[in-house]
């Protein structure tokens, strides 16, 4: 047997030779940013990146997955999805104290994609489905009457289906969903969790500790999918699959000190580098450059310009197993001021208004530089609210020499239909504070619309704001709050008798005009 | 010679993949609930237990990975060995056999029979109870913080119920509230049944299925029914046949002949006798094991007339059921009495423990539950005592794994044929799509002021006037 | 048929402009109530007030809404594209080009409209009620109390009345009528609180200028109806005060209905159809006041009222076509009709008003929802015919009793809807005599006004109340106005059976109704 043996070797190793000389299908990489702020908590991001190529796809379609994972690719095929963006999230992002992350993302469940496919609503209704099933969350209520069409926001990054591709039913549409009330718990976490290729045996998603992440002031998990040109034409396309997870926790609180390691935040140390990935690295960055020292000592330290120091570790299969990454600060006093330079936009949404029937929205947006900054502003009410068009104002704390509202795009409202949608293009003049006011009427919905816990009421989902970034960057979006209106509620005890007093007093109408109208007064008796 | 080709074929392949079977063999969680994570502090009984060597059980210690990474890939020229192996016998017997009575079939050209197993004990694993699959439907219905212990009765059973063998994908756990990460849980993505939290019920491997909002009374019966909508999930459907043994587990607040959902609707005994009704036309079952822990809970099941069905309740009509012990720290109670003392008698049980309903059964004591128990039993075709509690709490599978080959009845050879695997994935059920209509989504630009009164108009007004005039003057 | 015989009755046109020494009554000018609204409108915030209150703006009414509306239409967006605008589309072109500094004077102005076209009515209905025929009995009957006048004759009852009635006489079942002891003079009811009868010295005399009594005295003496004071009554009535100042557009539906009356009782047909199309264009509901209409002109030009139809719908129909198809014109397409009809046939905006539907569509159950909105539907519209049959010869009553019917069972009403058919129910003064709960009604409807918006604060803004409360008033008052609706009309049938069975009008009759 041992010439077969042999035999059977050589070939092996001139095809494994003739595999590795083509150009690499799919990749896979993953990284480890790691932030500590000046109020001394420490923002954990995670990126789980995956690259098919466009053969890759193609196989994919034939039902052949290595990298991408299998549930993700079958939905996406069946739906038509071009681009998929989908965000499980609690708590509320400080842009003031943590400034800005592309993690950012709205409380709750925050679902858009970009269809190239006929029949579009029906494929939305199909998509939320299936993910609500793939990831154990109720999106399935994301419905027509939750779902929106952003018309400037949440644009693509570009790569547009190729010209040979488009045609009038499936150039792409865009639709948007959020539930700012989902919960986000170890349900959502295990089925994400089960997409990685090493899962959370090997590499930066060993460190998922579900009592840390969920112990948390932010923790986002994200999954985002997108196209990728690998040609000028866009003629051949690859898929960048993102998983992300943004975790803040606060060392001061779990264990009062401001030193922290991955040990003291995650209870986990790295295990090892996952083998399927080509690149597993962690960066961590602090906001000062002396008083504290890395440990171990990175291979590569480098200070950003802006007061940071970043250190990089490549992890690799020399790594020592149960790595252990953080920081120890000679000084451990923790530094809660802003640094307006890094925050330099805020937003800021509440209600006005008092009592059951009206009230008003408003949003204040806070522009700290001192050059004016374009953004544009999406928010999408449920229907719930009637928003008056005629009262939106917008006002500004300084003089304004350029007008500060552009282009105002609005759609009202239909009872239990869609939302309202409104979307302005704003120019925030600097050192100012704009307010965007709009009034409202509660609407009265029926019992069976009220959820069961009627009196805590009803969320509306964060507005989105959009920095108008500079060409060749992403698009930066920070979010509200989101806000919870309580509507009036009717007698939950009462539909009976409702309706009998109600039919009650037809009767007693009805009956009385009738015999009015059919009856004829007859003399029965003379009296004395 | 097409016997020698093929037993050295089999010795071959089997050392080829011995590396194969390892790596297999450990990827097989060894404790289901906590899958692919170690350190559960509970028991952490090994699902494969008839693994044989004690070299295999090392394997399932905590402390090796779980996974040898690079065992497939060592395995690789073997496959390559196999598979082109494969190809020469497939052709040769294909050849050779076209015209001979011997079958076609290429899983008997590569195993020759044994006659020493045992066909009666291979026969035995189906003869026994009857059931191929097992099923679990755990609904608690209770929402808000302080029925804490309603969630923790439903993940108890959830708990109990994965680790004797039932897997996620045949569990339908219904959870009307998020309290593991409720803010005002002291502990975080956990939910505890005792106030000594030796057992983290939540662990790191939970799937809920229908989870806040959408535990209503219409998705539980569309759930016991199969009517669903066509873009409802697969992991939402309960997928039994009439092989299936289903557990049904209701907990939270009911009262005579009702079960309060969310607190804001019911359901009645009698929407759950015609729900197992449907079940039964439908064949979606093979036999039931309905319990239920609420208040007056046995009139939840007096109303059921379907037969198959066992049914187990925590308080007789009249009686309320009571929780069991406060956990300070979290500050409600956590578990409920009944639910407890069956957790008592079920947390014992091994995967292939041979205890019976009935010995289940006995163990409940009145005064420790503080209410009496009712127990169903006349719509049952066996005695308790002859039900093991397994039939319906674990998912044995009755396989055994056997280098042997087992020569099936010449009945069944004729009419046996290849069938290509047909996976139908988590979205498969989109393929008959509800219709939709189309949505009404429009935003448009909101101009500037002006004058939108237009020229069609003006006239058609003016056209309007002059006949007002006109009629007015001959009418 | 008998005439009253007196000879001093005014056979003219109706005089309007009565003398003050004819009847005891203080005659409200009719700028009285406009001065009052432009006071409340410009000294006091009294409009921004009403213009949020639930019972003067409904969601097919309210001001608000229709700035909403009129703002998106002249940004260029559908206004009927979404759930807040939901009425007329040419209510858009009459504002569009309107400065907003005219627009209290503009509703100012409706309202004197509507007052000059009720004293219209009035004096029609003045007019009618003077020229009714009441038969005379075969028996004259006696007074206990002198004198009479010189018209009246003296005998006495010294017969038993015969078996045969006089005059028109729908009823003929008088074989039970049993023998009246010899020497019975009774009073009848209307003449016992009678100042003739009590204070006989204070009854003027009859002139020739002046009506006289009546020559019959079982004949019900009414104070003559002033056409003026009807005006007022409208006017000064504070739920049409509040509908004002709420500037609800409520107002054209009343100006259009009361409009198609007058032209009616001018006898021009087609102008009357234009407004009654104008009315049920705006609010659908109007169009039932194509049959008090119709039975005005049918009475006016003496045809008959099968005729009148048959000339009258059709001009109907077509002005409601081209005012649709104007609106057509206006918006760009036909997305109106069900934001405007649609909203009101169907009722999806459940905002609480003074009406039954609103609670009643909001506790219902999905399934049976269509069932229940077509039974209330069909409610408000059966009884046009039924009562246009019953009281024909009362076209005004009849008024009456649809505005009333749609006052109680349109799906938005407000306190506009109210305002109107109190109205008309002043002018049917005569029959306030024959009705039996009128104490109740009115205090009920006193109570209801002032508990309503105490209730309504107490659910939605101290939070201290729940819906019910709410609910429970809106049930007291349309139970009130069910009340008086029913005690109308049997008021006015057993006036219409006075008038027509004579010789049973002073007895003491039990009736029953059968």
């Amino acid at each position: 047997m041992a010439w077969t043996n042999l035999v059977l070797t050589t070939i092996l190793g001139l095809l494994l030779a003739l595999h590795a000389a083509a150009a690499p299908e799919e990749s896979y990489d993953e990284k480890l940013k790691l932030t500590q702020f000046k109020d001394g908590k420490v923002l954990a991001e995670f990126y789980f990146t995956r690259f098919i190529s466009p053969s890759a796809v193609k196989k994919a379609k034939d039902n052949h997955y290595t990298l991408l994972p299998r549930s993700i690719g079958e939905i996406i095929q069946s739906f038509g999805v071009k681009e998929l963006h989908l965000t499980f999230t609690q708590g509320t992002w400080n842009h003031e104290k943590w400034g800005y992350s592309p993690l950012s993302a709205p409380g709750g469940v925050q679902l858009w994609s970009w269809f190239e496919t006929a029949n579009v609503d029906s494929q939305w209704k199909g998509l939320t489905h299936a993910l609500a099933g793939l990831f154990c969350a109720s999106l399935n209520f994301i419905d027509q009457s939750a779902t929106a069409e952003p018309l400037l926001s949440f644009r693509t990054n570009g790569t547009v289906t190729s010209a040979s591709e488009l045609t009038e039913s499936n150039s792409p549409q865009l639709r948007y969903g959020s539930l700012p009330r989902e919960a986000v718990c170890t349900e959502n976490l295990t089925p994400w969790v089960k997409l990685l290729p090493c899962q959370t045996k090997a590499g930066i998603a060993s460190l998922f500790n579900a009592y840390r992440l969920f112990d948390g002031n932010f923790h986002s998990m994200g999954t985002h999918l997108r196209p990728i040109c690998t040609d000028a034409m866009c003629e051949q396309r690859g898929i960048e699959f993102v998983q992300t997870l943004a975790v803040v926790l606060d060392p001061m609180r779990l264990d009062n000190r401001k030193d922290w390691s991955l040990q003291t935040i995650f209870e986990r140390k790295l295990d090892s580098a996952c083998p399927v990935a080509e690149n597993t690295q962690i960066v961590v960055t602090v906001p000062e450059t002396s008083g504290f020292t890395f440990r171990p000592s990175p291979p590569d330290v480098k200070q950003d310009g802006k007061g940071h120091t970043i250190a990089t570790y490549p992890i690799h299969r020399e790594t020592p197993k149960n790595m252990d990454v953080g920081i120890t600060w000679s000084n451990p006093t923790v530094n809660h001021t802003i640094d307006r330079t890094h925050s330099y936009i805020r937003a800021n949404r509440y209600l006005t208004g008092y009592g059951g029937e009206r009230g008003g929205l408003s949003v204040d947006l806070y522009n700290y530089r001192s050059s004016a900054i374009p953004v544009t502003y999406f928010e999408s009410i449920p229907w719930i609210l009637k928003l008056y068009l005629h009262t939106l104002k917008v006002e500004t704390s300084v003089n304004k020499s350029t007008a500060v509202v552009g282009d105002i795009f609005f759609q009202p409202a239909i009872d239990r239909g869609r939302p309202s949608v409104l979307e302005m293009q704003l120019t925030l003049p600097p050192n100012s504070t704009t307010t965007i006011s709009i009034e409202f009427d509660k609407a009265f919905v029926k019992y069976t619309e009220h959820p069961p816990d009627a009196n805590r009421g009803f969320d509306i989902g964060a507005a989105v704001i959009s920095l108008r970034a500079d060409e060749g960057e992403q698009n930066t979006r920070i979010y509200t709050e989101t806000l919870l209106i309580s509507l009036p509620t009717p007698d939950f005890s009462m539909p009976y008798n409702v309706i009998t007093l109600t039919c009650t007093l037809i009767a007693l109408f009805f009956g009385s005009m009738f015999n009015l109208l059919t009856r004829r007064f007859e003399p029965l008796t003379i009296k004395r | 010679m097409d016997d020698a080709i093929a037993l050295s074929a089999m010795a071959f392949i089997e050392e080829a993949l011995e590396p194969l079977y390892v790596a297999h063999r450990a990827q097989l969680p060894s404790d289901p609930v906590y899958g692919w994570e170690g350190e559960p502090s509970g028991s952490a009984e090994s699902f494969c237990t008839r693994c044989g060597s004690t070299a295999a059980l090392e394997i399932h210690s905590r402390k090796t990975p779980r996974i040898d990474p690079m065992a497939h890939r060592r395995s690789i020229p073997y496959i390559f060995a196999f598979l082109s192996a494969l190809c020469a016998l497939t052709h040769t017997q294909a050849t050779s056999s076209i015209t001979s009575d011997a079958p076609t079939n290429l899983s008997l050209a590569l195993w020759s029979p044994q006659p020493d197993i045992n066909e009666a004990a291979i026969e035995g694993f189906f003869a026994s109870s009857g059931h191929t699959n097992n099923w679990a439907v755990l609904v608690c219905t209770s929402r808000f913080w302080f029925n804490y212990r309603h969630i923790a009765n439903t993940l108890s059973i959830y708990h109990t119920v994965k680790r004797l063998g039932i897997p996620d994908s045949n569990i339908i756990l219904m959870l009307s509230d998020d309290v593991a990460c409720n803010p005002r849980n002291h502990f975080p993505a956990t939910i505890y049944n005792n106030a000594g939290r030796f057992i983290d019920l939540y662990g790191r491997n939970v799937e809920v299925d229908y989870r806040g909002y959408e535990v209503t009374v219409e998705n539980f019966i569309r759930l016991l029914t199969g009517r669903h909508d066509p873009d409802v999930p697969r992991s939402k459907r309960l997928l039994t046949d009439d092989r299936s043994n289903v557990l049904v587990y209701m907990t939270g607040h009911g009262g005579d002949e009702f079960l309060k959902f969310q607190d804001a609707e019911e359901i009645g005994s009698h929407d759950i006798a015609d729900a197992f009704a449907q079940m039964y036309e439908k064949n979606r079952y093979h036999e039931i094991f309905f319990m239920i822990d609420t208040c007056q809970a046995a009139s939840m099941y007096k109303r059921i007339y379907s037969p198959n069905i066992l049914a187990a309740a925590s308080a007789e009509v009249g009686q309320n059921s009571y929780s069991h012990h406060v956990d300070p720290d979290i500050g409600v109670a956590v578990i409920d009495r009944f639910t407890y003392y069956n957790l008592e008698t079920l947390e014992k049980l091994k995967g292939e423990d041979k205890s019976t309903l009935q010995q289940l059964f006995s163990t409940y004591n009145t005064q420790a539950i503080a209410s009496t128990p009712g127990i169903r039993t006349d719509l049952y075709p066996r005695r308790p005592e002859n039900a093991l509690v397994t039939d319906f709490f674990g998912g044995v599978q009755n396989v055994q794994l056997t280098t042997a080959g087992y020569k099936l009845k010449s009945g069944n050879l004729q009419s046996q044929t290849l069938t290509k695997q047909h996976h139908p994935s988590k979205s498969g059920s989109a393929k008959r799509k509800s219709m939709v209509p189309p949505s009404r989504n429009n935003a448009l630009q909101v101009h500037s002021e002006r004058g939108a009164v237009s020229l069609p108009f003006v006239l058609g007004l003016m056209g309007f006037m002059a006949g007002v005039w006109f009629l007015s003057r001959v009418i | 048929m008998s005439k009253p015989s007196s000879t001093s009755f005014e056979k003219d046109s109706p005089d309007i402009s009565n003398h003050e020494d004819e009847d005891p009554v203080v005659r409200i000018p009719v700028w009285t109530g406009i001065a009052l609204r432009l006071a409340l409108f410009f000294y006091t915030d009294a409009s921004s007030f009403f213009k949020h209150r639930v019972e003067t703006s409904t969601p097919v009414t309210s001001w608000k809404r229709f700035q909403e509306g009129l703002h998106l239409f002249q940004h260029g967006l559908p206004p009927y594209d979404g759930g807040v605008y939901h009425q007329a589309p040419l209510l858009l072109a009459v504002f569009n080009f309107l400065p907003p500094i005219l627009i209290p004077f503009l509703f100012v102005a409706l309202d004197y409209w509507i007052a000059r076209g009720l004293v219209e009515i009035a004096s029609y209905k003045r007019k009618t009620l003077q020229e009714e025929v009441w038969p005379e009995p075969t028996l004259k009957p006696t007074l206990l109390a002198p004198p009479p006048l010189e018209e009246e004759s003296d005998e006495e009852e010294t017969e038993t009345p015969n078996q045969e009635t006089a005059g028109l006489n729908r009823d003929a079942h008088t074989e039970q009528i049993k023998e009246a002891p010899k020497g019975d003079t009774l009073i009848p009811p209307w003449l016992v609180d009678d100042p003739a009868t009590l204070l006989p010295k204070k009854r003027p005399k009859a002139t020739k200028k002046t009506p006289s009594q009546p020559q019959d005295v079982t004949r019900p003496v009414d104070a003559l109806l002033q056409a003026e004071d009807i005006g007022s009554i409208y006017l000064l009535n504070p739920f049409s005060v509040m509908t004002c100042l709420a500037q609800s557009t409520l107002l054209f539906t009343i100006l259009a209905v009361i409009h198609g009356l007058r032209f009616a009782i001018r006898g021009n047909r087609s102008l009357s159809m234009l407004c009654i199309a104008i009315a049920a264009y705006l609010s659908l509901y109007p169009a039932m006041m194509i049959a008090p209409a119709v039975l005005i002109l049918a009475r006016n030009s003496h045809v008959g009222i099968s005729k009148e139809m048959r000339t009258s719908l059709p001009l109907f129909i077509g002005y409601a076509v081209a005012l649709l198809g104007l609106s057509y014109l206006l918006i760009g397409s036909w997305q109106f009709l069900e934001s405007t009809y649609g909203v009101i046939l169907f009722v999806p905006d459940l905002t609480p008003n003074i009406g039954l539907f609103w609670y009643f569509f909001i506790e219902m159950f999905d399934q049976f929802r269509t069932f229940f909105l077509c039974v209330f539907q069909i409610l408000v519209f059966i009884f046009v015919v039924p009562v246009s049959m019953v009281f024909k010869n009362h076209p005004l009553f009849v008024a009456f009793l649809l505005t009333a019917i749609m006052a109680i069972f349109k799906s938005y009403p407000s306190l506009g809807d109210t305002a109107l058919y109190l109205t008309f129910l002043s002018m049917n003064r005569e029959l306030f005599k024959y009705m039996r709960h009128s104490f109740l009604v009115f205090s009920a409807l006193f109570f209801a006004s002032v508990l309503g918006p105490l209730f309504y604060y107490l659910w939605l803004y101290a939070g201290s109340g729940n819906a019910n409360f709410f609910y429970a008033i809106t049930l007291v008052f349309a139970l009130a106005q069910v009340i008086l609706i029913t005690d109308t009309g049997f008021a006015m049938a057993r006036r219409e059976w006075d008038r027509l069975n004579p010789d049973l009008r002073t007895k003491r009759v039990e009736l029953i109704h059968r």
